[in-house]
């Protein structure tokens, strides 16, 4: 299955705050778009809306034309920013992969269930690491096993909230790698959020500039122009490539 | 010497309430304490008071039924100020069981009668268990047995809630029925084996366990087995040594405690 994703006029209140407002764009099925824009822009809060777990306060968001909360859980599967788990949980990396498979904690693993979370251990190059807790894992490592549960799960919409926190430049080459790999087998859409402008330049079929509201969409090839990336951080870096007419320069905006 | 202690008919209503107790307690202890929640039954114990003080004015022979109650509308309360407010629990849990206490205090002005009963019924001990708190002790253990299909849910969201709400798991309605059979629980437990056995009953298998384990199974089972283990050998132990039963038993799950200790760091 592939997954489109349709937003008409989206907004999202937090309370009395606006995190999300007036978004309208549709994002094709198989892209891989990523989420740009400064801290605080509402970019988080859009992928909980596409997970279903948040309401829209006004217009719709729909994945192939139902609405987020009546779309199949177990064709989407979220990488979370924070690692919200307390490192003295007892679990192995093998038992988060299989949360990927069965969407509740494992009391005991069948084992056909064993054998498709070593496979996506194994796609991921940590196979070795299966039974080894998860509070001993190092940031990179630990994030290759959430790749690897979205990769036991086969989700057709992948939801990804800044994966390369606390990655080295090796670590996130290998992530996005993966992530391609997976895309090429399972035709999934990706949405990532980052505040990389070289991974949008370099990964992505599609950028979404957010802050609050949408400021640019499109293909990555035609680019946010200027006015666009001042309207999003209020300044335009002083290597992007926009300013500078180059368009394989990195920067980074936080 | 054996003989003597499974002789002893006084022993066998405490030994089975303890045990069912123990394993019931250190089952919902795993989730209790993955959350950071340790002074939850403690606070719950405390706010028991209030029910009971409650249940004495209504001049029942038997607190424990407005107690149960009591204790479910506390927990639920709970859920619902910290839903709500977003309030951390452990503060949440230190007004309630003051005012829970204050409540039954207050209460208890409306009594003829002294109050020490009150104070008694919070301080059981095993060794004075009747058959009656054995099928109380029972009845928690068939409905947590219909409850089984949701260790996995709870599990998840000790892991990480945000996740497991992703992945559809109403975390909020797991929450209040997780935070229910606790109350229930502990409402029980601090009548069979009084509040100071309650409270470590909920924290010290688990804590064993965590140390012990390498995975999530394991871990409820290892807390449910010391649970066990130690009520068996601290009533033994009482038995023997003439000392105050629900002391020998925390006595036994400190040094079980100390033992996971040594066995993590050394192991």
């Amino acid at each position: 299955m592939t997954v489109e994703i349709t937003c008409d006029n989206v907004s999202v209140k937090l309370g009395d705050f606006l995190a999300v407002s007036d978004l309208t764009c549709v994002i094709p099925a198989s892209s891989f778009c990523v989420i740009y824009g400064p801290n605080g822009a509402g970019k988080s809060t859009f992928l909980k809306l596409l997970q279903g777990v948040m309401p829209c306060s006004a217009g719709s968001v729909l994945l192939n034309k139902q609405e987020p909360n009546k779309f199949p859980a177990k064709d989407i599967a979220i990488v979370p920013q924070i690692k919200n788990f307390d490192r003295q949980f007892p679990a192995r990396a093998i038992d988060l992969v299989a949360t990927g498979l069965n969407r509740r904690w494992p009391w005991l693993l069948s084992t056909n269930a064993k054998q498709k979370c070593m496979q996506a251990l194994e796609d991921v190059g940590i196979a070795e690491l299966a039974e080894r807790s998860l509070g001993k894992l190092s940031g990179g490592e630990l994030q290759r096993v959430y790749v690897a549960r979205l990769m036991a799960r086969q989700a057709s919409l992948v939801l990804l909230d800044e994966p390369a926190t606390g990655m080295d430049v090796a670590a996130e080459k290998d992530l996005h790698r993966l992530l391609e790999n997976y895309q090429a087998q399972t035709q999934a859409t990706i949405l990532m959020i980052s505040h990389d402008w070289d991974t949008a330049q370099h990964h992505a079929s599609h950028v979404l500039l957010l802050n609050h509201s949408m400021r640019w969409f499109g293909v990555t090839e035609d680019g946010p122009n200027e006015e666009a990336m001042r309207n999003t951080f209020g300044h335009v870096g002083h290597h992007h490539p926009i300013q500078h007419g180059v368009h394989d320069e990195s920067c980074t905006h936080d | 010497m054996t003989d003597g202690f499974f002789a002893s008919e006084i022993i066998w209503p405490g030994l089975c309430a303890g045990l069912l107790i123990g394993m019931l307690c250190a089952w919902y202890g795993v989730f209790v304490v993955q959350r950071g929640l340790g002074f939850l039954s403690a606070g719950l114990a405390h706010a028991a008071f209030g029910g009971v003080a409650l249940g004495l004015v209504l001049g029942l022979s038997q607190p424990l039924w407005v107690a149960l109650p009591f204790m479910v509308v506390v927990a639920i309360l709970l859920c619902v100020l910290r839903h709500k407010t977003g309030v951390r629990h452990d503060t949440l849990i230190g007004m309630l069981f003051s005012v829970s206490m204050a409540f039954g205090l207050i209460v208890l002005q409306y009594r003829d009668q002294l109050t020490s009963d009150a104070m008694s019924y919070l301080f059981g001990d095993l060794v004075f268990v009747q058959w009656s708190d054995v099928y109380l002790a029972l009845a928690l253990l068939l409905v947590t047995a219909a409850l089984l299909p949701m260790w996995s849910r709870w599990a998840y969201a000790s892991f990480d809630e945000e996740l497991a709400q992703a992945d559809r798991i109403d975390v909020k309605r797991d929450d209040y029925i997780l935070i229910i059979m606790i109350a229930l629980l502990v409402a029980a437990a601090v009548k069979i084996a009084g509040i100071i056995l309650c409270s470590a009953f909920f924290v010290i298998p688990p804590a064993c366990a965590v140390m012990l384990s390498r995975h999530f199974t394991q871990c409820t089972i290892y807390a449910v087995v010391i649970g066990a283990l130690s009520v068996f050998l601290g009533m033994y132990l009482s038995y023997y040594a003439d000392w105050p039963c629900g002391a020998a038993v925390v006595a036994v799950q400190a040094l079980c405690f100390v033992f996971s200790a040594m066995v993590k760091r050394f192991v």
